[in-house]
């Protein structure tokens, strides 16, 4: 990212900053900022521009040079406009939706969130800080803003994103403004799926592996549609065939699809992780080949299905193991 | 300065309205929200579809509609063995006059509930979805006109999808709107358990409208004033559902203008004569959560989408 | 930080070092020209770098030219001391900077930087014109801080372009201007400087030096900038008694004339005051040596300032920013009737082995001569009659130099005729002196001050007489009359075609006169009177920063309401008003949320506000007015007073509020 930010100390105990931001505010979203929330420092450049005007405010005063005291002077007044424009920037941005949609483990989380500006004004070179990333964003003139921050690859389970920051150093990179938000809404991640995984479990026994269930023709009733030259007779839906006034055979599902059962504790693996990042793996690839599965954990049995929905209910319970 | 909440003309006409919404109200309590959309969807001429478990009042809420509108009702539970003759009717030859003659299915009623809609074939939803869109019936060549008002509740149930036929997305759009009622709260659900029960109700239940005076509504509401605000509230929210990042395709003009239809129809439910942001707000999520069709990847469905829209859309 | 210096665009680069060579410009006029070419050359280069995308040269390659830069600059000025050549040593570092320009952050340094030259220069010259310099520099710089914090925030070209920067940046400007002035007129000063300059620093730019020898002047000649001003109490002095005296020099060691010792430090006699006195006030242009010139004989002498034996005014310190000083002048007062033994061997001695001729005629005139004031006239008529020219253009003289001039070249200027007459009136074993200075100047009648330029310097001569005391005769008086009737600019050339130049030019200082008196003459007792004539008593310095703060006060409030006023959002008066009042009801914490509506929101704060009811009938009749479009316009201003005058005040709650 174009400039570093200010360090912050890794450890989660939360400090005297902490406990003081939240006692002065509410940090999760829906936010509005607003000038308790806005915080203003200059940069370390405007730290260095001041050191120089008052080196230069000391000279000119001791030789009363007139032109160079205006000249510190309107270069002092810059900088508390551009203080004044840095907090404009953020006064009255609405923070919406902080969310992330789960990813695997080792893959970066793209948490999103909405930035909203109901003013006329524009409002340029803002900055999302997530202390570990930030990405910068413009949002002109009563428009929404999808702002992104990618977040480092974290272990499976739930997180929450940590502090954040929302600042802007507009328009001279003299002042930084800024506001915390820390959002309480909690984001997934997703076992890593193991990298060389055995392919899937094909036969063996019935509990580990393929159900193979080839279902007779005529176990499950289908639909009715209309008689056919070939069809044999005992497929006649009478009672049909008199209210439609034609004759309807039966049609039957045929089971074709073989479930594939896949049991956490009995997959292969050293330990626990490893055997959840293969059963991921799995689930991943019959997922992409169509066949339903079912997912044992312990006592609880996930399917069977092979649909998107199913595919995330097995991760999530693998990732909250 | 008129307050918004009172009535304009047609003062009995809406009062016979109040009646109705009261009367279905006594019966399905605690859930006056879904009663205002379903005859929102009623009064904007649209269908509506509710998307619950079983058991949590569909049924009765159709009948005690179908009943305060006074109009004739049909229920039509759908199986997999359902064929489109089954809801449309059939022409069958009659020996006595020598010619075909059309016997009406199931779907020629004012009201009609059709249960469990995602158990049918496709080509049975879709004979049932194309009557809807059209407010006709074709058999055999011959058109037969369904009766006006003409208000579909269709019902799906979301969880046990097996062999079933869940409505493709590109046909949710023939209801207007799409809604779910819930659990009742914990003390309504405590009256359940210990009254009588309220079914019983709809014996003694007296119609307080007609379908004619349903059609004189439905005008009532297409007349209603809507300032340019609202207009601008409404194209915003349409704008949103356009450049939202999660959304494949944004709302189409279709639907805004459904929109605008329906917040009337809300308006002159909430007995007011000019329509208001908060009934835009009302609808929009019912309106507009089956029609926008986020990516997969979003983690979002509509309905998400749709309350992030009005969370983030200023009123003007 | 290791990671590879990303390469900066051409915008920004471009922007900086704009500001850079603007900033610096005036540093470059005044530097020897081979340090502007370096300065420029690295510039150009870094465009090109920019342009090019070029790699930036190793490191020990910016090291070594940075060097050789540096040593340049040593032998240019003979050392790093002095102001000139600190600026200059402080642009050749920014130049060279432009070697390894490759972060956001140098860009910014430099930029920021250039400010610090621009103010540095107005340590040299603070006039008018120099105000287009700074804010044209000023302007520069904030656009190129502009353009750089863009890049900061990931933008390769700037919106709207260069044209749009500029806007910006003037905005930025004007916006800053009140306070500037503000802070400019209240900053409390101060009455004495903390520290002076010592003399090492001083690199005298302008005006005469301490020492002469023929030919030193010849360049201030043509410098037509003002060296001072002076006010009358009442008549100016005619033309011909306008000798500004300046260093008195003695010693003269056959090329040179200089300053004595003695003479220069003794305290001179009291000057009674007389019925002809002339009182005026000077401005003295900053010309870094310590002397001020004054009408013959300072009565009274300016505070910090004293008067030597031979009647220079000389100051403390070194004057470095524009003087102001009054004086009272007796021109009737006879300078030392009777002269010490040791001033008068100071004014006769003479290099044994120099100008034999003038000697040799010297002696031959006393001889004819008894009498002291029967010679001068002598060689003044002889200086009349024979072909003696006054002109700028003439030759060096040689070790003979009175001998040359007098005898050979005949031709020269004021401090020809000085030198050579000062060395006959001594070999004739008349005391004479040397006093520099200036003469004459121009009477701005509509400004009512006499101005006096640098290339109105002069030299003369003073004899002591019996009975007289020192006498001053001016030999290019003799020479060229006009010189002294109408002053340089008469003999020094010039077309005629000019006369209009000079007219706006005379027009142009009034304007700098003024300039000179308001702003740059602004110091600790102007703005006392200032505050004075605005009805304020005298301030302490404690009081003068308290008045600073309430008006600075004032002024960032002004600026903050117009920073962040919102631009009206509704062209609806009605809904302007219902605006307003959410935002009254947001700073209680009880604002709209972002998607409310004004129903909800209503009803949602209603039973936390002391008059809760009274604002839900507010909401709804907004509603009916709004989206109803109900009421006549009696109906909306009444909502729009209802709504001005509803009064924002919270339900007493048990709880504790929780803000929104």
């Amino acid at each position: 990212m174009a400039q570093a930010t200010g360090s912050r100390s890794g450890s989660r105990r939360p400090n005297l900053l902490d406990r003081w931001l939240r006692r002065r505010t509410r940090l999760d979203l829906p936010l509005t900022l607003a000038y308790r929330r806005i915080f203003i420092l200059p940069t370390r450049f405007g730290w260095m521009l001041g050191v120089l005007m008052g080196a230069m405010l000391i000279g000119s005063l001791n030789f009363n040079n007139n032109l160079g005291l205006l000249t510190t002077f309107l270069i002092a007044a810059t900088a508390v406009n551009s203080m004044l424009l840095a907090f404009r920037n953020l006064d009255g941005l609405h923070l919406r939706h902080g969310k992330a949609r789960p990813v695997h483990a080792g893959e970066p989380v793209e948490w999103r969130m909405a930035a909203i500006n109901e003013s006329a004004r524009d409002r340029t070179g803002l900055q999302l800080d997530s202390g570990e990333a930030a990405s910068g964003f413009d949002v002109p003139a009563g428009t929404t803003q999808e702002v992104t921050v990618r977040l480092p690859d974290r272990h499976r389970g739930w997180h929450r994103p940590r502090r954040m920051r929302i600042q802007t150093t507009q328009p001279l990179g003299l002042f930084r403004a800024w506001s915390w938000i820390e959002p309480t809404s909690r984001f997934l991640v997703w076992p890593r799926p193991a990298s060389g995984a055995p392919p899937l479990p094909e036969g063996g026994d019935d509990r580990q592996g393929l159900r193979s269930q080839a279902l007779e023709e005529g176990e499950d009733f289908h639909s009715l549609r209309e008689w056919r030259e070939g069809d044999p007779l005992h497929r006649i839906a009478w009672k049909a065939s008199q209210r439609h006034q034609t004759l309807l055979s039966r049609q039957f599902r045929r089971e074709r699809s073989r479930e594939v059962f896949l049991c956490l504790e009995r997959a292969p693996g050293r330990d626990l992780e490893e055997r959840i990042g293969i059963v991921t793996a799995w689930i991943l690839r019959a997922e992409q080949q169509k066949r339903p599965w079912i997912l044992e954990i312990g006592a609880q049995r996930l399917g069977p299905d092979a649909s998107e929905r199913h595919k995330h209910e097995c991760l999530r319970a693998l990732a909250e193991l | 300065m008129n307050k918004p909440s009172t009535a304009r003309s047609g003062a009995p006409l809406a009062e016979d309205l109040a009646r109705a919404r009261a009367t279905v109200n006594e019966i399905i309590v605690d859930k006056g929200e879904v009663i205002d959309l379903a005859f929102s969807a009623l009064l904007a001429g649209g269908h509506l579809l509710i998307e619950d478990l079983p058991g949590v009042g569909k049924t009765t809420l159709a009948q005690a509609l179908s009943l305060a509108v006074g109009g004739d009702w049909q229920r039509i539970q759908f199986t997999s063995d359902m064929l489109p003759a089954d809801i449309l009717g059939v022409s069958m030859f009659r020996r006595e006059g020598e010619q075909f003659e059309f016997r009406p299915g199931p779907i020629f009623a004012n009201v009609v509930l059709a249960d469990e809609i995602n158990r049918a074939t496709p080509r049975t939803q879709s004979a049932l979805l194309e009557a809807m869109a059209e407010g006709q019936v074709t058999v055999d060549g011959r058109t037969h006109e369904l009766p006006r008002p003409f208000f579909v509740i269709a019902t799906q149930n979301p969880l046990d999808l097996t062999g079933t036929y869940p409505l493709p997305d590109s046909q949710l759009d023939r209801f207007l709107l799409r809604t779910r009622i819930g659990y009742p709260s914990a003390a309504e659900e405590r009256r359940l358990l210990t009254e009588p029960d309220r079914r019983n109700l709809l014996k003694d239940m007296e119609p307080s409208l007609d379908p004619n005076r349903v059609m004189e509504l439905i005008g009532l509401a297409g007349e209603l004033h809507v300032s340019e605000p609202v207009l601008d509230y409404i194209q915003a929210l349409v704008a949103a559902t356009r450049s939202h990042p999660a959304v494949k395709a944004g709302l189409s003009p279709r639907a805004a203008l459904a929109l605008i239809q329906t917040a009337r129809a809300h308006a002159l439910v909430m007995q007011q004569d000019f329509c208001l942001p908060d009934n835009v707000r009302t609808v929009f999520p019912a309106l507009a959560g089956h029609r926008l069709q986020p990516v997969a990847e979003s983690g979002m469905d509509g309905d998400a989408v749709a309350a992030e829209i009005l969370e983030s859309t200023p009123v003007p | 930080m290791n990671r590879p210096a990303t390469h900066l665009p051409l915008g920004p680069v471009a922007w900086t070092v704009a500001t850079f060579l603007v900033a610096a410009l005036p540093h470059l006029l005044a530097m020897p020209p081979v340090l502007g070419v370096v300065v420029f050359a690295l510039c150009g280069w870094r465009l090109l770098v920019a342009r090019k995308r070029w790699r930036l040269p190793p490191g020990w390659l910016r090291l070594l030219l940075t060097i050789a830069a540096i040593g340049l600059l040593a032998v240019s000025y003979g050392g790093l001391w002095g102001r000139r050549a600190a600026t200059g040593m402080l642009c050749l570092m920014l130049a060279a900077k432009m070697m390894e320009l490759s972060r956001l952050r140098d860009l910014r340094m430099v930029a920021s930087v250039s400010l610090f030259l621009i103010a540095s220069q107005f340590l040299f010259n603070e006039r008018l014109v120099l105000l287009v310099y700074l804010f044209g520099g000023v302007l520069l710089a904030l656009a190129a801080l502009l353009r750089i914090q863009q890049l900061d925030v990931n933008r390769r070209t700037a919106p709207g372009g260069d044209v749009a920067l500029l806007r910006q940046s003037a905005l930025l400007l004007v916006s800053a201007l009140p306070m500037a002035l503000a802070l400019w007129v209240t900053f409390p000063r101060l009455a004495e400087p903390l520290w002076g300059l010592p003399d090492e620093v001083m690199d005298g730019k302008t005006g005469l030096s301490d020492s002469m020898s023929p030919g030193s002047i010849a360049n201030l000649f043509l410098d037509d900038s003002p060296a001072f001003r002076a006010e009358f109490a009442g008549e100016p002095p005619p033309p011909s008694q306008r000798y500004w005296r300046g260093p008195v020099l003695w010693r003269f060691d056959g090329d040179t004339w200089e300053r004595a010792f003695l003479p220069s430090r003794t305290e001179a006699p009291r000057v009674p005051p007389g019925s002809n006195d002339y009182r005026y006030t000077v401005q003295l242009e900053p010309h870094e040596r310590r002397w001020l010139f004054a009408l013959d004989h300072p009565v009274r002498v300016p505070q910090d300032a004293r008067l030597s034996l031979d009647f220079q005014l000389t100051r403390r310190n070194p004057i470095t920013t524009l003087t102001e000083y009054s004086v009272r002048s007796n021109p009737d007062f006879t300078d030392m009737p009777r002269l010490p033994v040791t001033l008068r061997q100071l004014a006769v001695s003479l290099p044994e082995d120099r100008n034999p001729r003038t000697r040799e005629m010297a002696l031959e005139l006393r001889e004819r001569f008894e009498d002291d004031r029967a010679l001068i006239d002598h060689v003044l008529d002889w200086l009349r009659t024979e072909p003696f020219y006054y002109s700028l253009e003439t030759a060096p003289l040689g070790r003979h130099g009175a001998d040359e001039f007098l005898f050979d070249l005949r031709t020269g200027y004021c401090e020809y005729y000085a030198s050579a007459f000062a060395v006959m009136m001594r070999a004739a074993d008349i005391p004479a002196r040397v006093v520099t200075g200036y003469q004459g100047g121009f009477w701005q009648e509509g400004g009512q001050y006499l101005l006096v330029r640098n290339s109105d310097a002069h030299a003369w001569v003073e004899v002591w007489l019996e009975g007289s005391g020192w006498t001053r005769v001016d030999p290019t008086a003799a020479v060229s009359p006009a010189r002294i009737r109408s002053g340089a600019g008469s003999v020094a050339g010039g077309g005629e075609g000019l006369e209009w130049l000079r007219a706006l030019r005379n027009r142009y200082d009034r304007l700098q006169h003024l300039w000179n008196s308001w702003v740059l003459g602004f110091d600790a007792d102007r703005q006392q009177r200032m505050m004075n004539f605005f009805g304020l008593p005298n301030l302490s310095r404690t009081g003068m920063a308290l008045l600073m703060a309430g008006v600075l006060g004032l002024i960032v409030l002004a600026l903050a309401w117009a920073w962040l006023r919102q631009p009206a959002r509704s062209r609806d008066p009605v809904r302007r008003a219902w605006l307003r009042l959410a935002r009254r009801m947001q700073r209680r914490g009880l604002g709209p949320g972002l998607g409310e509506t004004p129903l909800a929101w209503a009803e949602r704060v209603a039973h936390r506000l002391a008059d809760g009811a009274r604002f839900l009938e507010l909401a709804r009749d907004y509603c009916a007015i709004r989206y109803g479009d109900r009421g006549n316009e009696a109906d909306r201003q009444r909502f729009i007073r209802a709504a001005r005058r509803f009064p924002v005040r919270r339900a007493v709650e048990p709880r504790r509020a929780a803000s929104v």
